[in-house]
């Protein structure tokens, strides 16, 4: 049994709003384990990146509340420590990157001051000695004439040397957790390849954790050993990949798959889309909140929001209906 | 290193570069070019040759005339240029500098904190600029005549410092204590457009991912806001300083001329033009006591916004060729 590291329960996250109160989540729940690979997928607007602002406590206050839940990080929960303790977690034990590398880096400072400052932030280490460890981290990242580059402003990188100084940048302190927010969304789909590899080798090397949030199912089957699968705010459907990918239980998921294009199929077949948006909550979701969108769709999916509930070993869902037969269960 | 190479090419900023480099040698070179009579009293105070009221033409002895009172023109304009560009300056730096901590704070804290300074400043702004600055002069050299008031004479020593080198320890020198509380009546009205510029800027690049970056890797606020977000919001407020030399020269010199800015006989254009006031109707005979010093105001003032404006196409591409804002 591995170490569990992070353990988030029943997290909630409101924005109150001019319109009203944003339920953004609502009542998550997961784990990660040391050295695993957790893929959240989802689509604009579903709580994934909410979710893991919130863990950072990141999110703007006001308008944003974390109203419940907790967030232990080993035993220590992220959600009661003091702002100053907070900062000696980010960066130094969880570390994340972002969707755009064209834009997370600050333009006015060299790409030596960006790489060096969590390091001179947490490891109390001489200018010097953090100027000889980005040098490393940038060979590490696959930069090549790391030593001159230091002196190199973001615009003269392209979009994924950017995103390598960004994942260098992270891994600087050695982070027991990496989230990495879409990071390969903005990317070449060769480039995203490489990232990818880089990624896997470098977790390999480092042994960190990743948390994943993508909405590319392609990228992450690769990647990620658990999968968890968002909709309003909710988790609502968590498997390993490769259960999830072979036998998926909520129709959600199968609408996602179903919209992938696929290189192995027997003939040529429509792609599938899932009509409508997700929802804006402005109440805490009384009804399965993907009611509205599912053609599975039966009288108790809009009385009772359903609970996660185990269907086979390490599968959860939530939803009435057991699609196989589109009859409840 | 560019922004100075675009400055030198493009024609308008040429000129104005070329008019203050002017202005510097002469503020630089002003005891060569006029040299500080023997037995003054302070090389800012213009040196009289008699009493006589009328003003006399240019001559030999003084190539500009004199005015009323004698008072030698050439001497005053070229001194005076060390005070317009110390008044100018210094007024600058300190509003510039209050304006941009006002805005910053205001734009990155948000919240109540934005809400007490902008209403802060709106009760400022709601004075009309000259006729505010004309009343805090007045009261401010009332009030430091009395010897009253600490908070007062504590930031009249700090524009002292700054603007003649004077030793804080000392007491200001009375020659100077008008200029000074001049100036410190336009800081007092004239940090307010910078703040609320400098909270916008900080408003708009708060947002940016870059900013998110810098609090994932755990940094705190101020390193935050000094570090990541200042450099990236304080381009724009150069040009806005750049242009506000001249026109706090201009300022000043509206309060000299108004007998409230630098005292009688202080090498000082707004006060030099001042001595024509009560010899407007014969202009045309007299005409050196205005047109010497005014042209000198006008140039500086001009030169300060050439480079201003060519200092905001070079920084914001999108206003090229529109030319006014």
């Amino acid at each position: 049994m591995q170490k569990k590291i992070l353990d988030v329960k029943g997290l909630e996250t409101r924005f109150r709003t001019d319109e009203g109160v944003v339920h953004a989540i609502n009542g998550v729940s997961f784990e990660v384990n040391e050295g695993e690979t957790v893929g959240i997928v989802g689509e604009s607007g579903c709580g994934k990146s909410v979710t893991m602002l919130s863990v950072l406590r990141l999110i703007p206050m006001p308008p944003g509340v974390i109203s419940a839940g907790s967030a232990e990080f080993y035993e220590q929960d992220l959600l009661k420590l003091s702002e100053k303790e907070m900062q000696s977690v980010r960066g130094a034990q969880i570390a994340m990157i972002f969707q755009d590398p064209m834009t997370s880096l600050n333009p006015v400072l060299t790409i030596g001051k960006q790489l060096t400052e969590p390091m001179l932030l947490h490891l109390s280490i001489s200018e010097e000695e953090a100027d000889r460890r980005a040098v490393e981290l940038l060979e590490m990242v696959g930069i090549s004439e790391a030593e001159g580059r230091l002196k190199d402003y973001p615009h003269q990188f392209s979009g994924g040397m950017r995103q390598r100084v960004m994942i260098a940048m992270a891994l600087s302190c050695n982070p027991k957790v990496l989230i990495a927010d879409e990071p390969t969304t903005a990317l070449d789909v060769t480039i995203q390849a490489q990232f990818v590899d880089l990624v896997k080798r470098l977790q390999a090397d480092l042994g960190m954790a990743i948390i994943w949030i993508t909405h590319d199912l392609g990228v992450i089957a690769g990647l990620a050993q658990r999968m968890m699968v968002m909709y309003g705010g909710l988790f609502i459907e968590e498997a390993d990949v490769k259960e999830l990918y072979a036998n998926p239980q909520h129709p959600y998921t199968v609408g996602l798959l179903g919209s992938l294009p696929r290189l192995d199929g027997k003939h040529a077949e429509r792609l599938v889309s899932i009509d409508g948006l997700p929802p804006v909550l402005y109440a805490p979701p009384t009804s399965c909140p993907f009611a509205p969108r599912c053609e599975f769709v039966v009288e108790k999916c809009l009385e009772e929001n359903p609970a996660l509930e185990e269907v086979a070993p390490n599968h959860k869902v939530a939803c009435w209906v057991d699609i196989a037969t589109g009859r409840m269960k | 290193m560019t922004i100075l190479k675009k400055l030198l090419k493009n024609p308008t900023s040429l000129i104005g570069i070329v008019i203050l480099t002017l202005y510097a040698i002469m503020a630089i070179g002003a005891p060569y070019f006029a040299p500080i009579p023997e037995n003054a009293r302070d090389p800012y105070m213009i040196p009289r040759d008699g009493f006589s009221t009328t003003p006399n033409p240019p001559s030999e002895e003084h190539r500009f005339g004199t005015t009323e009172g004698q008072y030698d023109i050439y001497y005053g304009v070229v001194w005076g240029a060390r005070t317009a560009f110390r008044i100018g300056v210094v007024i600058t730096l300190i509003t510039t500098i209050v304006g941009v901590l006002i805005g910053s704070l205001s734009g990155f804290y948000g919240g109540w904190v934005d809400e007490l300074l902008m209403r802060f400043t709106e009760i400022f702004q709601a004075f009309p600029f000259l006729l505010a600055a004309i009343t805090l002069t007045s009261v401010l050299q009332t009030v430091y005549g009395r010897g009253e008031a600490n908070g007062l004479v504590f930031m009249a020593k700090i524009v002292a410092f700054l603007t003649f080198g004077q030793n804080p320890a000392e007491k200001i020198d009375p020659v100077q204590l008008q200029v000074l509380t001049g100036m410190l009546a336009i800081i007092f009205f004239g940090w307010m457009g910078i703040a609320r510029v400098m909270r916008g800027n900080i408003l708009a690049v708060k947002e940016s991912e870059y900013a998110t970056a810098a609090q994932i890797i755990g940094a705190g606020n101020m390193r935050i806001l000094f570090r990541h977000l200042l450099p990236n919001a304080v381009f724009p407020i150069l040009v806005i300083a750049s242009m506000n030399i001249g026109s706090y020269v201009l300022t000043f010199a509206a309060l000299s001329f108004l007998g409230l800015g630098a005292q009688r006989g202080y090498a000082d254009w707004g006060q030099m033009i001042s001595f024509a006031r009560n010899w407007v109707p014969s202009l045309g005979e007299y005409w050196y006591i205005v047109v010497f010093p005014g042209v000198a105001i006008v140039l500086f003032v001009l030169a300060w916004n050439l480079v201003g404006d060519a200092l905001r196409d070079i920084l914001d591409p999108r206003l090229r060729g529109s030319g006014s804002v």
